[in-house]
């Protein structure tokens, strides 16, 4: 498969109604639930650093394309690192992972060298906790990947969660912070800033 | 002088008050022209110099009004220059207000001179005998230099147009909305403190003058408001001239199209039937108005009915609606002859749909599934019959565990007729097989030839397996025998341009028969038992279909050689899809042939000529998902109509439109969301504005089965399996 030199691309993957869209708004947009138009760029987009240069993060949020494998796969087979997100006041929505845990396992083959992080959104919500965190915990060391809980509405881990799975790739170094020279890369940035159209 | 030139126009009743104020005020109120002279378009003073005239005119006539001081707030400023007064009060008027203004000046003038002016004279008389002169009211000049109330000159522009009642601008929106963009402008009708309507002012867009009343500065859309609301803005603004302005148009569509997410069909045909028989309209009414809202209420009607087809007659309460405002306009058409011209179209309407019921009998009647109605809101409509003979599904017939082939088939189809099918694809005597439903605890019952494959003796959850009579077991077409060579030899003596045009016809008839009102109800029925979106749904599997069929196909093909032959035999198909234009197929084919278990194959990639490896990247290209799809995107845009889109990502465009915007906004509709939406069913409509002809020159029976009826595994489990057969791991 043809590298893009400049993408890192993280594809979310979740249940519908867990919150996905949500927390990839509040990581790109810092808002929560604002309206949004899918025109074009539904990947969303944010400038980090990658080996000392500066590259483009790619979101691809699969929302909607449940019915669509084959849309799925593509997704994983393009993608760098993933988010695997359930709502933690769904025992059924972590379970719905599996087979999108086994897929990944699947086409990426040795899925220990790829970022992988299991999230639990709606945290803010514990009232009604269906999935304990040590539970899902027990998961992730099974599937030898990063566990973190969220909650896009408080924007509470957000930005963690997206520097914790930066920082689980091994094979380069990504990060969301930009350092190094500032003037031209400063400008560059706010010019990509200026094109970062969510969706 | 400018506020004696309103008054002026609202004392000769060419403007009202929305509100009933006999004073002109220049403060928060609104004004609107009488519509009945808005919809005349001839005017005699169009022309500027005749509009020059109309305004001396009119500010000769200013004089003549006594000041209302007492109501009036007049700053004491004066402004010495009646003739830049003038000019200043022309400079504010945008050219619509001018016309409109000038239209309904003209009218009056004639009016009044025809009618004898009996009253206006004695109300001049009286005007002049009440309080002398009132030289100084040049104040509102500068009030007028203030953003907002240019904003307000536009809000009257379009109260004229739209005749709209009871608005205010709410202050402190024109205060936000000045952050954000000089040209935002956002109105809100507010009934008992209550916003029911928000408009928003947009750019005007191409300034494509239809007869008269054409703008180019800018017009209002709905952003948010009751559903009563809604509805009356859209019947306020339609015209009933053959042609409507491009957002009236996009407004009525809109709301036919999703008015089911917020108001039951029950609701809108009480609301239309109110609106049609309302003796009296906001207590101002004037003869000509009554069948003006008549025909308005009409020509949406019959717009809905064009949109919704025969959808509205399988409804109780549409049906009865139907019948109801048919004979209002029967009885109506003696008191308002106008009505006649509304009444022939309706009843051509209601006669075409006659002549369908008739059609309702023969058989050929196809696609049932489309008029299925539904509505969000409502439940009345869930338990129709159970599904209609001649509804189509895709009937599945296991072959393995893991494999089936698809069939395209009535639910009138039996056993027999399927059978031959897959005997045909698998190629094996029909005599030597049986169907098998198995239940999920693994019973098994054979099907008699004339049992009907999809009815009472299969439940949803059996399977139908293919068995051998003899064996009573399954068949296991993946040994390796001559068979299987047999397949791939089927597809390859094939011409790939026919073979593409089969499927192109395949998908065009499931597209073709995909309802527009299918696609709101996937995107806001989320239990989706998917009832109401049937053939929405054969597409979406087909898609799914074609996508294994091409990594079966491969994966099946055991010979290196004839595997290399395969590959480049389905990058050519695919291709050829895309030159067809069926973008559907296309992206099932480049995933089929990017399917893990395929594109591991690299003995088989190996062997493929540079030539069809650079084609193939190429087409690849457009399936990359990088920034939501562009590259599909601008290349789908570029192609003409007919075409069919990728459906998965029209869908999850939609689903992201719905999930990232919320349908109500306090307690009002989202209108902004409804017509994004809208505007993704209008694709489709764009997609299908020319219907392809029947393409496949030759009827090819063979290939028209081959490529109907797909043979496919569909375990990612299997598909491995073979691959690692075919090609093990090194």
């Amino acid at each position: 498969m043809p590298e893009q030199s400049n993408d890192y691309r993280v594809a979310v993957f979740g249940a519908g109604g867990v919150g996905k869209s949500s927390l990839v708004l509040r990581f790109v947009k810092g808002t929560f639930r604002e309206s949004y138009i899918p025109t074009v760029e539904d990947t969303y987009r944010q400038v980090i650093s990658c080996d000392k240069s500066i590259c483009t993060l790619q979101i691809t949020d699969t929302t909607g394309s449940h019915q669509f494998p084959a849309m799925q796969r593509l997704s994983i087979s393009k993608g760098h690192a993933f988010i695997l997100v359930y709502s933690i006041t769904s025992r059924q929505s972590l379970e719905e992972l599996k087979p999108i845990y086994d897929q990944i396992c699947e086409i990426k083959g040795d899925v220990e060298s790829i970022p992988i992080m299991l999230v639990g959104n709606k945290c803010d919500e514990s009232p009604n906790r269906e999935v304990e965190s040590s539970e899902a915990e027990a998961l992730a060391r099974k599937w030898k990947c990063a566990f973190m809980e969220t909650s896009a509405k408080l924007n509470h881990n957000v930005k963690e969660l997206f520097q914790e799975l930066l920082n689980l790739e091994k094979r380069r170094t990504v990060s969301l912070q930009i350092d190094g020279k500032k003037s031209k890369q400063q400008k560059r940035k706010e010019k990509l800033k200026g094109k970062c159209v969510v969706m | 002088m400018a506020v004696g030139v309103w008054q002026l126009l609202l004392d000769m009743g060419i403007m009202t008050s929305v509100d009933q104020h006999l004073y002109f005020q220049d403060t928060y109120v609104f004004y609107q022209f009488s519509s009945d002279e808005c919809s005349y378009l001839y005017c005699e003073y169009e022309r500027e110099e005749e509009w020059q005239n109309g305004v001396k005119l009119l500010l000769q006539l200013v004089p003549l009004i006594p000041s209302r001081a007492g109501i009036c707030e007049l700053p004491h400023q004066k402004i010495e220059d009646a003739e830049e007064t003038r000019d200043e009060i022309l400079a504010r008027l945008t050219s619509a207000m001018q016309r409109e203004l000038a239209a309904v000046i003209a009218l009056k003038a004639r009016k009044s001179a025809v009618e004898q002016d009996e009253e206006t004279g004695d109300q001049h008389v009286a005007l002049i005998e009440a309080e002398g002169v009132p030289e100084s009211q040049a104040g509102v000049m500068c009030k007028l230099q203030e953003r907002d109330d240019i904003g307000r000159i536009e809000l009257v522009q379009k109260l004229a147009r739209e005749n709209c009642q009871l608005l205010q601008t709410d202050k402190k929106e024109q205060e936000k909305s000045e952050h954000q963009e000089d040209e935002v402008t956002t109105v809100q009708v507010k009934e008992q403190d209550q916003n029911v309507l928000v408009l928003k002012k947009v750019p005007g867009w191409s300034p494509a003058p239809t007869s008269g009343s054409a703008e180019s500065d800018g017009r209002y859309v709905v952003v948010s408001g009751t559903p009563e609301k809604i509805l009356e803005h859209l019947l306020n603004d339609l015209h009933l001239e053959e042609v409507q302005d491009k957002e009236t148009e996009t407004l009525l569509d809109d709301f036919l199209l999703t008015y089911t997410v917020f108001m039951t069909t029950d609701d809108l045909c009480q609301a239309l039937l109110r609106h049609y028989s309302a003796k009296k309209y906001q207590g101002k009414e004037e003869n000509s108005d009554v069948p003006c809202r008549k025909r308005k209420v009409l020509h949406l009607v019959s717009q809905w009915i064009t949109l919704y087809k025969d959808w509205l007659h399988e409804d109780e309460h549409s049906k009865m609606f139907l019948k109801t405002i048919y004979r209002n306009v029967l009885d109506d058409v003696y008191e308002y002859p106008i009505l006649e011209k509304e009444l022939k179209e309706f009843q051509k309407i209601l006669g075409m749909h006659r002549r369908h019921t008739v059609d309702e009998y023969s058989p050929q009647r196809k696609n049932k599934a489309l008029f299925h109605q539904f509505s969000l809101k409502e439940n009345w409509l869930q338990h129709r019959g159970t599904v209609t003979e001649t509804e189509e599904t895709f009937c599945h017939v296991y072959v393995t565990e893991h494999s089936y082939v698809s069939v395209k088939a009535k639910v009138s189809t039996t056993a027999q007729e399927i059978l031959k099918i897959v005997a045909e694809k698998i190629q094996h005597v029909e005599e030597d097989l049986a169907l098998v439903a198995v239940t999920f605890s693994g019973e098994k019952h054979e099907l008699q030839p004339h049992d009907l494959a999809t009815s009472k003796t299969v439940e949803p959850s059996d399977r139908i397996y293919v068995y051998r009579k003899d064996l009573a077991d399954t068949l296991n077409p993946f040994a390796e025998n001559e068979e299987s060579q047999q397949r791939s030899m089927r597809i390859l003596g094939m011409n790939t341009w026919d073979l593409a045009l089969e499927l192109m016809n395949f998908d065009w008839s499931l597209f073709n028969s995909i309802h527009e009102q299918e696609l709101i109800y996937f995107t806001f029925s989320r239990q989706g038992n998917g009832e109401h979106t049937v053939n929405l749904s054969l597409l979406l599997q087909r898609c799914n279909e074609v996508q294994l069929w091409v990594a079966t196909e491969i994966l099946l093909c055991s010979q290196l050689g004839k595997r290399v032959q395969l590959v480049k035999k389905f990058i050519k198909i695919a291709a050829h899809c895309k030159a067809q234009k069926n973008l559907n197929s296309f992206f099932a084919i480049v995933m089929g042939l990017n399917t893990a278990s395929v594109s591991r194959l690299s003995q088989t990639w190996e062997k493929i000529p540079g030539k069809f490896k650079k084609l193939f990247t190429e087409l690849e290209n457009l399936t990359d998902p990088s920034l939501n799809h562009k590259a599909y995107r601008d290349a789908f845009k570029k192609m003409k109509p007919p075409k069919i889109p990728f459906m998965p990502l029209l869908l999850k465009d939609v689903t992201f439109i719905h999930e990232g915007n919320k349908t109500f906004l306090d307690n009002l509709v989202n209108f902004e969301k409804l017509h994004m939406i809208a505007d993704t069913v209008r694709t489709l409509r764009h997609c299908r504005t020319n219907q392809f002809g029947d393409m496949s020159p030759k009827e090819h029976q063979e290939l028209k089965s081959y490529v109907n009826h797909l043979y496919v595994i569909d375990s990612q489990q299997a598909l491995f399996e073979l691959s690692h057969r075919i090609e093990p791991r090194v």
